[in-house]
């Protein structure tokens, strides 16, 4: 096991030379949703309306794979994706074209209440690439999606090799064993793999989900996340490092692919000393710069990922951030320029 | 090439443990020297950007499976040691009747950051298990990963899906039809590169192997840990392809099901298995 020390010159390395890197790209083609299910971190529902101009997004997929910090899998996902069906049908088989190895979505299925039409779509879907689909299901969803629908899901997928994971989430009073008790038992060999989260209390669900429902500190805040990091296009067209909550930060994009190309915005993330600190050194490295400022996060956090977006989706916590990093920024100027006053002087003395 | 250096990212090793039972077949010390000389090697041929590009120095991760392994708990955890050593997470691949026999052990190595991940097989054997919800609870403590596979009902009888310990966490688990072999035949559509199923595989024996798929196929071996150096350059054309292509199957007939191997593995190990 490492030494302290060692741990630190790890970590000193890693935030200087090691090139932030993406294990793909995910498009969120709108904040829309014909579910509004309670544990949603995006807060998802039918009133939201942004859909991702397609062209650009089109574009982004076929530039973002020549970067050689991008794996070559692309991600579709919403608020609901299928709910404009020929665009997604369109960026898959732009993905599949620009050379992308993985091509995957999520969904709640509701496109699958027909057993036939929905064998007919995922073979529609497996021509145009895509080779892998994550199934939203647990207690929230069940009131806007049927079983159903699900299971068929399902069986189409494995019926035209498509991986399936089906996504669970939970609370105390809400299990996996109660999500998967509402399907066809004889279904649930034919998922490819069933992950299961405890659900974030963020946005929506701590405004229905009573507090004591949650699980909480489970450890967690120690690892960085660099290695789990996905090059992420929001509805609204803004970029940012991940899909986990950091998307939902509007008060720190890192770009807009409206305005510029996705090669630049990442150019320029890579030399962010505000997101190398963050995914290098987790978002607990904030913490100290917070509160030297009087801002103290209190609540207990389950993860990093509910850390970072605790953080984050506040502009004031970002603006104080903001100016630490401009204040460090100029102190080291400063001392350049000392640095380059004092030589030039011992210079001139020793010519004299 | 970024494709081709991350095939070295991660490594599947399958471990055996000798006559005596107290030791592996293949002592440590083998996969030290193994680990720094394929290093060396990847510093050689590759230059020092392209490594960097490829995430080659963070976020790599080892495989160690096998049976009994913990008998030779001393050798296990050398191994483990190699590789957690050099900031790979290490997953621990155990079936659940012998992680339940050998838990403290087991929860030594998470507690010592050795092991970050487990991962359960739980066949029928294992459902004898008197209080997994115990062995549930104390593996979650220690905040390791997990991931568990098995038979939908085993998964049943061990309360995979209630236990409020396993709902707390992150996990991920593999549900299979019931044990025994179903047939199946291959789909009309396919995809079937490799990129997502390349990882250097290597048997109990020491023979390296390009994927999973292959393993203990001996024809297909690359090289064995116990050679004096790595010789991995007649290799890269051939894992250049089966990133681009994947491999070379035919198209119909039946296939076993073997449900831990996506279907043109299992296609293309049958083929390899059964041709001269």
């Amino acid at each position: 096991m490492n030494t302290l020390l060692e741990n630190d010159i790890i970590k000193a390395k890693l935030l200087h030379d090691m090139p932030i890197t993406f294990n793909g790209l995910v498009i969120e083609n709108t904040n829309k949703c014909n579910a509004r299910c309670a544990i949603c971190y995006q807060s998802a529902g039918s009133e939201n309306n942004n859909h991702i101009d397609i062209n650009k997004a089109k574009k982004c997929i076929e530039e973002a794979i020549t970067l050689d910090t991008l794996n070559p899998r692309f991600h579709l996902a919403g608020g609901e994706a299928f709910l404009y069906m020929d665009d997604c049908i369109d960026l898959f088989s732009t993905a599949k074209k620009a050379g992308y190895k993985t091509i995957s979505a999520t969904t709640n299925a509701f496109w699958c209440t027909d057993k036939e039409k929905a064998k007919n779509f995922c073979n529609i879907l497996k021509d145009n690439g895509m080779t892998y689909i994550e199934i939203s299901w647990d207690n929230w969803h069940k009131d806007f999606i049927k079983p159903k629908a699900i299971e068929n899901c399902i069986m189409a997928c494995y019926e035209n090799e498509i991986t399936t994971n089906l996504r669970i989430l939970t609370t105390k009073s809400h299990s996996m064993e109660e999500a998967l008790n509402r399907l066809d038992e004889k279904v649930i060999p034919y998922i490819g793999q069933i992950t299961s989260s405890p659900v974030f209390a963020v946005g929506r669900a701590t405004e229905v989900i009573p507090g004591e429902d949650f699980y909480l500190q489970r450890g967690g805040l120690g690892t960085p996340c660099y290695s789990s990091l996905n090059l992420t296009i929001n509805a609204h067209g803004e970029v940012y490092p991940c899909c986990a909550g950091f998307d939902q930060c509007r008060d720190y994009s890192l770009g807009s692919i409206y305005d510029e190309s996705i090669i630049d915005i990442v150019k320029r993330t890579n030399n962010d000393p505000i997101i190398r600190r963050l995914v290098f050194l987790t978002p607990s490295a904030f913490l100290p710069i917070l509160k030297e400022k009087g801002v103290a996060i209190e609540e207990k956090c389950y993860n990093n990922c509910q850390l970072c977006s605790r953080i984050f989706s506040k502009k004031e916590n970002i603006d104080i951030i903001k100016e630490h990093f401009e204040k460090r920024k100029q102190e080291a100027f400063l001392r350049f320029i000392e640095k380059l006053e004092a030589q030039l002087k011992t210079k001139k003395e020793e010519s004299r | 090439m970024n494709q081709v250096i991350n095939l070295f990212r991660n490594f599947n090793i399958f471990l055996e443990t000798d006559n005596t039972g107290k030791h592996l077949l293949v002592p440590p010390e083998y996969y030290k020297h193994w680990f720094e000389s394929t290093a060396e090697w990847l510093q050689d041929t590759f230059d020092l950007e392209e490594l960097r590009q490829s995430s080659l120095f963070a976020g790599r991760e080892v495989i160690l499976s096998g049976i009994n392994l913990l008998d030779a708990y001393d050798d296990f955890k050398e191994i483990a040691k190699v590789f957690s050593d050099n900031n790979m997470a290490v997953t621990m691949q155990i079936e659940a009747i012998e992680l339940y026999n050998h838990l403290e052990k087991v929860l030594d190595l998470a507690k010592n950051h050795i092991i970050t991940a487990v991962c359960i097989s739980i066949h029928k054997e294992s459902t004898d298990i008197s209080s997994p919800e115990l062995m549930w609870e104390k593996l979650t403590e220690t905040a390791v990963s997990l991931i568990i596979t098995g038979a939908v009902n085993n998964l049943k009888t061990l309360s995979v899906f209630s236990s409020p310990s396993l709902n707390s966490q992150d996990i991920r688990i593999c549900p299979y039809p019931e044990e025994g072999e179903t047939y199946e035949t291959l789909p009309e559509n396919t995809a079937c590169n490799c990129v997502e199923h390349l990882i250097i595989s290597i048997g109990a024996d020491g023979f390296i192997y390009p994927c999973l798929g292959l393993i203990n196929i001996e024809k297909c071996a690359i090289g064995n840990i116990t050679d004096d150096k790595a010789f991995y350059d007649s290799f890269i054309p051939f894992a250049s392809k089966m990133i681009e292509q994947g491999p070379d199957i035919s198209s119909s007939g039946p296939v076993a099901n073997n449900s831990e191997l996506a279907w043109f593995c299992r296609r293309h190990r049958y083929e390899v298995s059964h041709n001269e």
